[in-house]
């Protein structure tokens, strides 16, 4: 006999509002916590603890909200939301937190073009992404870590659509630039 | 979003690394606020007890032989005013009260 499929996030939402189902949150937090907590290690610049308490808070809140999903969006795309928000929060409670452009020029390399480096070099990305500013790494967080549209991640950050654009492709040059030359010593 | 480009690549594999739950979804569940116990158990008795009064109220003022036909058919016969039409419109009131309560807590 074909094993059933596994149910679908709209039926474990409807689980969870009809029967205060916890097995079926249970499933949907299993389902969507590795992205969430990769996405706020990101933007916390790899800080492990502050990223699981805020990817906690995240689904706390989401468990609390859940009666507004309305299903018009992805619902991948409105926890990520609620990340970013919290992430926000916190933020603004530690430091200023900008989201705007900031007068970097663009890197020269930004056109440049390059090989795929060395698996090693992974291992930098994550040094690389803390020199980013807080916009270019909530953008490459939503593009990227989140795979939401630049649409989707202009509204999940609150930041128009061309800013969104714009700190992608600087974050992009700035790490280029940084993880290029470790490249050429593999 | 120009997925031939190296960075592209290595940003989406970073991003595709999967994290071990590590106990994450355990801490969730436990701060979640206690299940919606108490919500569940009012209902019913809310319910059964107005009924019950209702049923109460109607029987107290019910004289001895008084038959609920009777005060339906007195009823439709427009004598409202009749011990066993009273019963009967008693009823229906508990009736309506029942319906109300559960309509109220429809979400």
């Amino acid at each position: 006999m074909a094993e059933s499929a596994a149910p679908s996030d709209a039926e474990l939402i409807l689980a969870v509002l009809q029967r205060d189902d916890r097995r079926a949150f249970a499933v949907l937090v299993e389902r969507h916590q590795s992205r969430v907590r990769t996405v706020l290690r990101r933007l916390t610049r790899g800080d492990v603890a502050l990223a699981d308490d805020l990817a906690q808070e995240t689904f706390v809140l989401v468990w609390r909200n859940l009666r507004n999903f309305r299903f018009e969006a992805r619902f991948s795309t409105w926890i990520y939301r609620i990340a970013f928000n919290a992430w926000q929060s916190e933020a603004r409670k530690r430091r200023e937190v900008s989201l705007e452009l900031d007068d970097d020029v663009l890197a020269d390399d930004e056109n440049s073009t390059f090989e795929m480096p060395d698996v090693a070099s992974r291992v930098d990305l994550e040094r690389a992404m803390e020199a980013l500013s807080d916009g270019e790494r909530a953008a490459i967080g939503a593009c990227y870590y989140a795979d939401l549209s630049h649409e989707e991640a202009a509204a999940a950050l609150g930041m128009p659509l061309g800013t969104v654009k714009t700190h992608v492709l600087r974050a992009k040059a700035k790490l280029r630039a940084k993880l290029a030359p470790k490249k050429e010593k593999y | 979003m120009d997925t031939k480009d190296w960075m592209d690549r290595l940003l989406r594999d970073d991003a595709a690394r999967g994290l071990p739950n590590d106990g994450f979804t355990r801490r969730v569940l436990a701060s979640l606020p206690p299940p919606r116990a108490h919500r569940l158990s009012w209902k019913p008795a809310l319910i059964v007890g107005s009924t019950m009064l209702g049923s109460v109220l109607a029987m107290a003022f019910a004289p001895a032989g008084t038959s609920l036909v009777q005060g339906f058919i007195d009823i439709t016969h427009s004598r409202v005013m009749t011990s066993a039409a009273l019963t009967g419109l008693a009823t229906c009131a508990a009736l309506l009260i029942s319906a109300l309560v559960l309509a109220a807590d429809v979400d």
